[in-house]
C-alpha cells in the first residue's frame, strides 16, 4: 500500500502526470489554475514538490540552460511509481469514504 | 537578461528565498517566465505587483523550509534508524532537555555545582569590576601621559605655586588643589557639610569627567575680585538638591561665602580630590596672609608639546632652589632636590595596582580551585554512569552524540553559573569595595565598562571547557580502541585533579597566612592613643551664622553638652583627625637661636582643647597638659610632642623653653607646658615625625573635630541631637569609628588578609569537596576489588588505612607543589608585606598543617566506607 496523500500534494502530483514529460513548476501551476480551478502561490508550490521529492513520490532532471530564464533551466518533473501508488491509495481511501455519502451533490 | 526582466532588487530576494528551497535557482527563472507571460496579460494585477507577492511567498515558505530542517522532520515511514538524522536544533533541545534532567534527579550535586560555580565566577566578576572601576575613579585626568603631579608628598602654598607658574618652562599648565570640608547652608537656614574641593579653574579642562549641567570652572574665576563661583557634584546635587536643574545659576552659602552655582559635573568619573562633592576656585590673592606660609596644596602640571616627564620634574627642581635662594627664611638650601614628578593618573593608580592584581590573582586562583572542582566531580559523575553509557552505546547513540551531550549538560551549568555569579559578583564588588580605606578610591565598575563582558564571555568558555573536558577526555581515553570497557581509569585524573586543586588552595592559604602576619606586625606598631570607643565627628557651623570668635562658644557649649551625655567618658575637641585629616606644617622658631628660623625645623601643627588628650587616653611624659585655664589673655602655651624634644632639645627638658611658630609674628613666643608621647597622626608605618600642640581657647578656629570617648556607636547617635538641642543650622558630619579610621590607615594590607584569608577558606572548602568526591567515588568504582581483599581475610583497618594514605598523599603532594610556587612567586609580595618576609616559615607550615589535616578528615568518610564493605553483598550483586 502506498503513503495516504494530502490534497494539495495529489493535486501536484496528478497535474505532474497530466503534463507528461513537459512538467515544470510554473507549467504545473497554471494547470492547477485551468484545470482545478486552484490558484497557489509560488512558495505553497514549490514547498510542495520539494516535500514530495523527499518522499520520493516525485523525481526531477534539469534541462539545459535556457537564455531566455537569464540561464536558468528548467527543472521537468516525473511521478515515481511510488507517487502513483501513493496516489492510488488515497484515492481509492477517498472512494471508500465517499461511497454512502449522500445529499453532496456537484455544484457543476 | 532580456526586455522584460522583473526588478533586479525583486529577483535577488527570490534568489535568497529560493535557496530555503531545494528546486533552488529553477524558481527564480520560473518565476522570471511567470513575470513575462503575466505583462502579456492585461490582468487586473501589474506584472510588478504580482512578482513581488509571489517573491514574499517564496522568502516565507522558504525560511519556514529552513526552520523545519533545523527541528528535523519526522522520519519518512519505513525508513530504517540511522537512515535518518534530527536537526540540529532538535538535537540540541533534546540534549538541554536531559540534562536539565540529569541535574535535578542529584539534587544535592546540583545545588554544589551551582554553588561553587556562583561563588567563584561571583569573586572574579568582583574583581574585574573593582579593578577596571577603581583605575576610571582615579584616572582624574584626561591626558594620562601629559599630566604630572608636582612633588606629590610636600604640600605647596600659594606663593609657591604662583613662583612655578611664573618660572616654569617645562608646563604650560600649573595648578594646585586642596580638599577640605564645608558646610553648605540652604535659603532655610538647613546646614550640611560636604567634602568640597579647592583647585585652580586652570585644571578643569584637564579632567576626565566633564560637567553635566552649566559650565566648568574657567580661568577667570580664579581671578581676583571674581564672582565666587562652584561647581557641584552630581552625588550631591542629587542627594541635596533633588537633582533640580534650576540650581545652576542658584546662590548657595558655602562657609559663609554666596557662590553662585554654575555647574553640575558628570557622573562616570571623578576630579580631584578624593571623595569631593564640589568645587571651588583656588583665588591667587597676593594679600592673602596665608598666601605664603600655608602649604597645603598638591601641584599638578601639564607638560608642554615635546616636555617629558624628566624635563618636568628638573624645570620645577629648578624653580624650587630658585624659591630656596630668594626666601632662605622658609626653605633650607636644598628645598626641592629630592622633588619627584609623576604622571598624575599613575599616581593615584601605582599604590592600588598591586592590592588589586593580588585580589584578581586570588579570585582567578579560586576559580581555578572550583573549576578543577567541578571536572573533578563532573569526571567521578562520568565515571560512575559507565553502565548508562554502555546502554546507549548499545542502543546506537553515536560517539559524536554521547559527547555532544557533554558538551550541553557543561555549557548549561555554565549558563547558570554565570548567570548567577554575575549578580553575586556585582553585589560583591560594592561590599569589598567599601572594606578599602576610603583614600583607596576602589569603586565597583558598571557591567559594560572596561573590558568586564569580556572577561565574563573568557570564564565561561573556560569553565564550560573543563566543566565538558574533563569527561569528555577521559571517556575518549578510554572508548580509544572503539569499546566502551565496563569501568573508566579516571582514577589517575581524578588523582591529577585532586593534587592540582591542593596546590592552589595552598598558594591563597600562604598568601593569606602573610597578610594576617603582616596585619599581626602592624598592630604591634604602638599609636600612642587607645582608639577603642572613640568616635570622630566633625562639626562645621556656617560663617555667617558664626563669625569669627563665636564660633569657640558654640564649641565649648557643645562640648559640655555631649560631656554629659549618658556613656560618655571624654570628648575633646581638634582642628584634625589623627590618621584621616592632612596636618598643616609651620616652621618652629627656638627662642635660645632665633637666627636659625624657618629652615631649621617644619613641623606639624595641631589646636586642640583641654580634652583632646584625655579623650585618646595620650599619655603626658613630662609636664602637664593644656588646662581650661591656658585661655585667651593668659600666657601663650604649647605642648610638644616626644620627637620634637628629641630635635629641638635632644638629651634636655623642654618644658618651661619658648618656640615661636607664626611666622606673622616671630616675636610671639610660646612657652612649652609638656611633652605628649608620639601619637601617629599621619603614617601608621612611619617615624612619627615633630609636632606641637596649640589651645584651642588661644587659637580659635572654624570647625573641629570632635572626638568622645565613650561607648561607641550609641554615644555617636546621641550627638547630633545634642548640637541641634543647640542649634539646628550646625552640621553635624556622620560619625568615623576611630577604630576603623586607623583600620584604613593601615592601608590595604587588613583588606588584603580579610579577602585573601576568606577566598583562603573558600579554597580549602572545596579542596576537601573535590578530594572527598574523588575518593568516594574511587571508593563506589573499586567495591568488588574491596570487597575481594576482605573477603580473602584483609582487616577493614587496613583498608580505611590504605584510603586514607590515598587521600593524605594526593593532598601533601598538593601542598608541595603550591608551597613551591608559593615560594617562587614571594618576590611579588614583598612590597605589599609589613615587617614579613616572604618566604616566612609559620605562613608556610601553617597552611601546609591546615590543608593536611583538610585532607584527613575529607578523607575520613570515604575510608570508612572502604572498611565497611560488605563483601558478600558486593560481590553477590556486584
Amino acid at each position: 500500500m502506498g503513503e495516504f496523500m494530502g490534497e494539495l500534494e495529489q493535486m501536484v502530483l496528478l497535474a505532474v502526470m497530466r503534463l507528461g514529460g513537459g512538467a515544470y513548476g510554473w507549467a504545473v501551476r497554471e494547470e492547477l489554475a485551468a484545470v482545478a480551478g486552484r490558484h497557489i502561490s509560488s512558495g505553497a508550490l514549490y514547498t510542495t514538490i520539494d516535500r514530495l521529492e523527499r518522499k520520493g513520490c516525485l523525481s526531477s532532471r534539469l534541462a539545459d540552460p535556457d537564455p531566455d530564464r537569464g540561464g536558468r533551466p528548467r527543472r521537468y518533473l516525473s511521478v515515481t511509481p511510488a507517487g502513483v501508488e501513493g496516489l492510488q491509495t488515497s484515492r481509492e481511501a477517498m472512494k471508500r469514504l465517499w461511497s454512502g455519502v449522500h445529499g453532496v451533490e456537484s455544484s457543476r | 537578461m532580456s526586455a522584460g526582466s522583473p526588478p533586479r532588487m525583486l529577483e535577488g530576494l527570490a534568489a535568497l528565498g529560493a535557496r530555503g528551497l531545494a528546486s533552488g535557482e529553477t524558481v527564480v527563472g520560473d518565476l522570471a517566465e511567470g513575470y513575462r507571460r503575466q505583462r502579456k496579460r492585461s490582468g487586473p494585477i501589474p506584472a510588478g505587483t504580482w512578482y513581488a507577492a509571489e517573491v514574499a511567498s517564496i522568502l516565507l515558505f522558504g525560511a519556514l523550509a529552513a526552520i523545519g530542517r533545523l527541528f528535523g522532520g519526522a522520519p519518512p515511514s519505513g525508513a530504517e534508524p540511522g537512515d535518518w538524522r534530527e536537526g540540529p536544533l532538535r538535537s540540541g533541545l533534546r540534549d538541554v532537555t536531559w540534562a536539565v534532567r540529569s541535574m535535578t534527579r542529584s539534587r544535592w550535586l546540583g545545588l554544589g555545582v551551582l554553588t561553587i560555580l556562583t561563588l567563584a565566577i561571583g569573586a572574579n566578576t568582583a574583581a574585574v569590576s573593582l579593578v577596571a572601576g577603581t583605575y576610571r575613579a582615579v584616572s582624574w585626568w584626561e591626558d594620562g601621559a601629559r599630566v604630572v603631579s608636582l612633588w606629590p608628598d610636600e604640600e605647596m602654598s600659594m606663593g609657591q605655586l604662583q613662583t612655578v607658574r611664573d618660572e616654569a618652562t617645562a608646563f604650560d599648565v600649573v595648578g594646585g588643589w586642596v580638599l577640605g570640608t564645608s558646610s553648605l547652608l540652604d535659603d532655610q537656614g538647613e546646614a550640611t557639610s560636604a567634602s568640597v574641593a579647592m583647585i585652580s579653574p586652570e585644571l578643569f579642562d584637564e579632567l576626565t569627567v566633564k560637567p553635566a549641567l552649566g559650565r566648568g570652572l574657567v580661568p577667570e574665576d580664579g581671578e581676583v575680585g571674581a564672582e565666587p563661583v562652584a561647581v557641584l557634584g552630581k552625588a550631591l546635587w542629587e542627594s541635596r538638591y533633588g537633582a533640580d536643574p534650576s540650581v545652576v545659576g542658584r546662590v548657595v552659602d558655602m562657609d559663609g561665602v554666596r557662590r553662585r552655582v554654575v555647574g553640575i559635573q558628570g557622573a562616570g568619573g571623578q576630579a580631584p580630590g578624593p571623595g569631593a562633592e564640589a568645587w571651588i576656585p583656588l583665588v591667587l590673592d597676593q594679600g592673602n596672609p596665608d598666601f605664603w606660609p600655608q602649604r597645603n596644596l598638591r601641584l599638578v602640571g601639564r607638560l608642554s608639546p615635546g616636555a617629558s616627564v624628566a624635563d618636568g620634574r628638573e624645570d620645577f627642581v629648578r624653580v624650587m632652589q630658585v624659591l630656596a635662594g630668594r626666601f632662605s627664611f622658609f626653605f633650607p638650601p636644598d628645598f626641592g632636590l629630592d622633588a619627584t614628578a609623576t604622571p598624575a593618573n599613575d599616581e593615584l593608580w601605582a599604590p592600588m595596582k598591586a592590592p588589586l592584581s593580588l585580589l584578581l590573582a586570588g579570585t582567578l586562583l579560586l576559580l581555578a580551585v572550583a573549576a578543577v572542582d567541578l571536572g573533578n566531580l563532573f569526571l567521578g559523575r562520568t565515571l560512575e554512569r559507565v553502565p548508562e553509557l554502555r546502554v546507549r552505546t548499545a542502543l546506537g547513540a553515536s560517539r559524536r552524540r554521547l559527547l555532544g551531550q557533554f558538551l550541553v549538560e557543561g555549557g548549561l551549568w555554565t549558563a547558570l553559573g554565570v548567570l548567577l555569579g554575575c549578580g553575586v559578583g556585582s553585589v560583591l564588588a560594592r561590599r569589598l569595595a567599601a572594606l578599602f580605606p576610603l583614600g583607596a578610591q576602589v569603586t565597583p565598575g558598571s557591567f559594560f565598562a572596561g573590558g568586564l563582558p569580556a572577561f565574563v564571555l573568557a570564564t565561561a568558555i573556560l569553565v564550560w571547557l573543563l566543566m565538558s573536558g574533563v569527561p569528555i577526555a577521559s571517556y575518549l581515553r578510554a572508548t580509544r580502541g572503539g569499546v566502551l570497557p565496563r569501568r573508566f581509569e579516571g582514577g589517575r585524573a581524578q588523582a591529577t585533579l585532586v593534587v592540582t586543586q591542593a596546590a592552589f588552595a595552598t598558594v591563597l592559604l600562604v598568601g593569606s597566612g602573610l597578610f594576617v602576619r603582616s596585619v599581626a606586625k602592624l598592630r604591634e606598631i604602638p599609636l600612642g592613643y587607645d582608639a577603642g570607643g572613640v568616635v570622630a565627628l566633625h562639626v562645621t557651623p556656617s560663617r555667617t551664622a558664626y563669625p569669627a570668635g563665636e564660633a569657640q562658644l558654640l564649641f565649648e557649649e557643645i562640648e559640655d553638652r555631649v560631656r554629659a551625655l549618658p556613656g560618655v567618658r571624654a570628648v575633646g575637641l581638634a582642628s584634625g583627625l589623627p590618621l584621616a585629616d592632612p596636618f598643616p606644617t609651620s616652621p618652629v622658631n627656638r627662642q635660645e637661636s632665633p637666627e636659625e628660623v624657618g629652615a631649621a625645623l617644619r613641623a606639624y601643627q595641631q589646636v586642640v582643647d583641654p580634652g583632646y588628650f584625655d579623650a585618646l587616653r595620650a599619655r603626658v611624659v613630662r609636664g602637664r597638659a593644656l588646662l581650661d585655664t591656658d585661655r585667651r589673655g593668659t600666657d601663650a602655651v604649647v605642648v610638644v610632642n616626644e620627637a620634637m624634644a628629641r630635635v629641638l632639645w635632644p638629651g634636655q627638658d623642654p618644658v618651661g623653653r619658648q618656640i615661636a611658630v607664626d611666622p606673622h609674628a616671630w616675636d610671639s613666643w610660646h612657652t612649652v607646658v609638656g611633652v605628649i608621647q608620639d601619637m601617629r597622626f599621619r603614617d601608621v608605618t612611619l617615624a612619627v615625625p615633630p609636632a606641637f600642640y596649640l589651645p584651642l581657647a588661644q587659637n580659635p578656629v572654624r570647625q573641629v573635630r570632635m572626638i568622645v570617648s565613650g561607648t561607641g556607636a550609641p554615644v555617636a547617635e546621641a550627638v547630633p541631637g545634642a548640637v541641634a538641642a543647640i542649634d539646628e543650622r550646625v552640621p553635624v558630619s556622620p560619625s568615623r569609628d576611630m577604630e576603623k579610621v586607623v583600620a584604613d590607615a593601615y592601608g590595604v594590607v587588613g583588606v588584603l588578609m580579610a579577602i585573601l584569608s576568606a577566598l583562603g577558606a573558600l579554597s580549602i572548602v572545596l579542596g576537601a569537596v573535590g578530594l572527598y568526591g574523588a575518593l568516594a567515588s574511587s571508593v563506589t568504582r573499586y567495591r568488588v576489588e574491596l570487597s575481594t581483599r576482605l573477603a580473602l581475610g584483609a582487616h577493614p583497618r587496613q583498608l580505611v588505612a590504605r584510603v586514607l594514605v590515598v587521600g593524605l598523599t594526593l593532598t601533601l603532594g598538593g601542598v608541595a607543589a603550591g608551597s613551591t610556587v608559593a615560594a617562587l612567586g614571594g618576590n611579588l609580595l614583598r612590597a605589599l608585606l609589613f615587617g614579613v618576609s616572604p618566604w616566612d616559615p609559620t605562613a608556610f607550615l601553617a597552611s601546609a598543617a591546615i590543608l593536611g589535616g583538610t585532607g584527613a578528615v575529607a578523607a575520613l568518610v570515604p575510608a570508612l566506607r572502604a572498611g565497611m564493605t560488605e563483601p558478600a553483598d558486593v560481590l553477590r550483586n556486584g
